[in-house]
């Protein structure tokens, strides 16, 4: 009963607003639309920050390649400051494990779970959003109480909550971040989705016949995704700096080494080597912040109403 | 202001928080019910051993023999009477339990709370006053920074500055150990305690306070009225403090309502650092415990914290924009 029944006309015809940008736009016509990327290339600490993300991954990625050896085992001597040893850049733990080797091992759960919650976060917020704007009424009075009370829950103890009882695994520790974080992409997609559903183009795909299932997964949904990709950025890095927050706790898996439980461990050397704590620390620092830094550059890149102005 | 219009908006946004709390509580009823274990197995478990009967014994008690419907009804029925559950572990009511730490956790997230505001007010009206020069830049990068940075990181390395090599500020505790217990003494030891972890728990909300702060001064900056203003020949300042900031503060206050949560959750990690014996810290020893009543209860109150500083936000905000409905 969804399927579309007529299906001849193109769909860019039907649908002028498939690129990223073009459905914010439509009122003002741009003479000369640069591709977003463009706009993306030109925001020069942007640029530095997906350098530097990029870096970070590939780091991440090839983790077992450069440091083979189990970043949880002692290869030492305990405790030798950084830019002693060549072989340990970073020096070594009060137990005697190289402190880079444990940087860089940890970059993989770090980003993996900053990534997949975020998209946790996502898919339930565009799920939600969408049906309670698409459809309004009491499905939307529904939803948005759901999301309402998501929001109000304190969503770092909820996470707290949930792998305390759930056990520090990567799907319950990736859920548990994700479901605290929806409600912003849920608000974000269910106002886009209220003012589409009236706009031209969608009244024109209706009038064709185009189911309701068609309309908001193959009209609507792409229009609205420049401010949640924008959103995103902005999730994955406190999704980052939650995970972080629950490993300093204890709440990470005890076989695999994090940032914020090597940050847990130095901190009972903060006396003579706080270095270890500083350490772990400042990767975050310098992770979140390219992270952030891409967020702008996107937001500038893909929300028209600031392009048309700059 | 007719005084009237400020109750009128406390009695329609607290009807309006109601289905909230009702949410809170069926959400926390949810976490219980997936607990590993039933309440009996858990008490049995303190205790010891337990035959069979003490266990259907306590199985009764506890109601956990009942359909989960029933379940619902004792456990709105507990919390009626502000009873959430007793802890073996600490031979204690959760109620009292939270009681105790609640009002150390206030003191440090509002004299946080302060902070932030002011010193982000401050950050943002200085980047507005210079846009786009020196301390425009330098600001924006440091509240980048900052809002970047975790906060108990940022704990950490002012406990190595401040208190390892400086001495100058206490690393832990709210209070010295056999020092004065009231008056002009005590409050001063309490003030030194906090600087650290009030300074840590701040740095964040300053980063956001910030740029919201100049963001919305640059916005009512080019605003009629203010137009108006320095038509009438009023100074700069007074136009900066009288009509840009005025306005500046209602989005502020609608994003502190917002990070109202994020700030009770931070102090989970700050308080532990700082072994200050608040609700954090407590979060932190119930879950090296285990001790799963504890932290549904402290997951309850939090949550209605928030739903009540968001009534308090409502209210503020009616206060300075006239234009809201009462």
């Amino acid at each position: 009963m969804n399927a579309p029944k007529i299906a001849a006309i193109p769909q860019d015809i039907v649908c002028p607003a498939n690129g990223v940008l073009s459905a914010v736009q439509a009122g003002a016509p741009q003479p000369e639309a640069e591709p977003a990327w463009k706009a993306f290339l030109r925001h020069r600490s942007a640029v530095a920050g997906a350098v530097t993300l990029l870096l970070l991954v590939l780091a991440a990625l090839f983790a077992r390649l450069l440091f083979p050896d189990d970043p949880l085992s002692t290869v030492a001597a305990a405790v030798i400051p950084p830019f002693q040893l060549s072989a340990y850049p970073l020096g070594t733990d009060p137990l005697g494990r190289d402190v880079l080797a444990g940087l860089v091992h940890g970059a993989r759960m770090s980003l993996a779970i900053g990534l997949l919650s975020a998209l946790v976060s996502v898919f339930i917020g565009v799920v939600v959003g969408a049906i309670a704007g698409y459809f309004g009424g009491w499905v939307d009075d529904v939803l948005m109480r759901i999301t309402e009370l998501f929001q109000t829950t304190p969503s770092f103890l909820l996470a707290v909550v949930i792998v305390t009882i759930g056990g520090p695994t990567l799907s319950m520790i990736t859920f548990a971040i994700g479901v605290g974080s929806f409600p912003t992409i849920a608000r974000l997609v269910r106002a886009e989705f209220r003012w589409l559903r009236v706009s031209d183009f969608v009244t024109a795909a209706r009038s064709q016949g185009y189911g309701r299932l068609r309309i908001i997964w193959q009209e609507i949904l792409p229009n609205t995704l420049p401010p949640v990709i924008v959103t995103t950025s902005v999730l994955i890095a406190s999704s980052i700096l939650t995970e972080a927050g629950l490993s300093f706790l204890g709440l990470s898996d005890p076989n695999v080494p994090t940032w914020g439980s090597m940050i847990g461990n130095g901190r009972t050397m903060l006396q003579d080597a706080w270095y270890l704590t500083a350490i772990p620390g400042g990767l975050i620092i310098v992770t979140i912040l390219a992270i952030n830094l891409i967020g702008d550059g996107l937001n500038e890149a893909l929300n028209p109403r600031l392009r048309n102005n700059g | 202001m007719p005084a009237g219009r400020l109750s009128r908006r406390f009695v329609r946004v607290a009807l309006q928080a109601v289905p909230l709390v009702l949410g809170v509580i069926l959400l926390n009823f949810t976490l219980i019910q997936l607990l590993p274990g039933d309440a009996a197995e858990a008490f049995a478990a303190e205790s010891g051993a337990a035959t069979q009967e003490t266990m259907d014994m306590l199985r009764v008690r506890f109601g956990v023999d009942q359909p989960v419907f029933a379940q619902l009804i004792n456990y709105f029925h507990n919390l009626s009477q502000f009873y959430l559950g007793f802890s073996a572990r600490y031979n204690a009511h959760v109620t009292d339990l939270i009681l105790a730490r609640l009002q150390m956790t206030v003191l440090l997230k509002f004299a946080a709370l302060v902070l932030a505001f002011l010193l982000g007010i401050l950050f943002g009206v200085i980047m507005e006053r210079w846009r786009n020069r020196w301390p425009d830049k330098l600001l924006s990068l440091l509240s980048l920074v900052l809002y970047s940075t975790p906060g108990f990181w940022i704990g950490l390395m002012l406990i190595v500055v401040f208190s390892v090599h400086l001495g100058w500020l206490p690393p832990e505790g709210s209070r010295t150990l056999g020092g004065a217990s009231k008056g002009w003494a005590y409050a001063w030891d309490v003030a030194q305690h906090m600087v650290l972890p009030v300074v840590a728990s701040a740095t964040f909300f300053v980063a956001i306070f910030a740029r919201l702060t100049r963001g919305a001064m640059v916005e009512a900056r080019t605003a009629d009225h203010v137009r108006t203003a320095r038509a009438k020949g009023l100074t700069s300042r007074q136009v900066t403090f009288r009509h840009v900031l005025r306005n500046a503060l209602i989005p502020l206050s609608t994003i502190t309502g917002m990070h109202v949560g994020a700030l009770l959750g931070g102090s989970v990690v700050i308080e532990t650092i700082f072994s200050w014996p608040g609700l954090g810290r407590l979060t932190y020893e119930a879950v090296l415990a285990r001790e799963y009543v504890v932290l549904l209860g402290i997951l309850l109150i939090s949550s209605i914290l928030v739903i009540t500083a968001n009534i308090l936000t409502d209210l503020v905000q009616t206060w300075l924009d006239p234009r809201i409905e009462a």
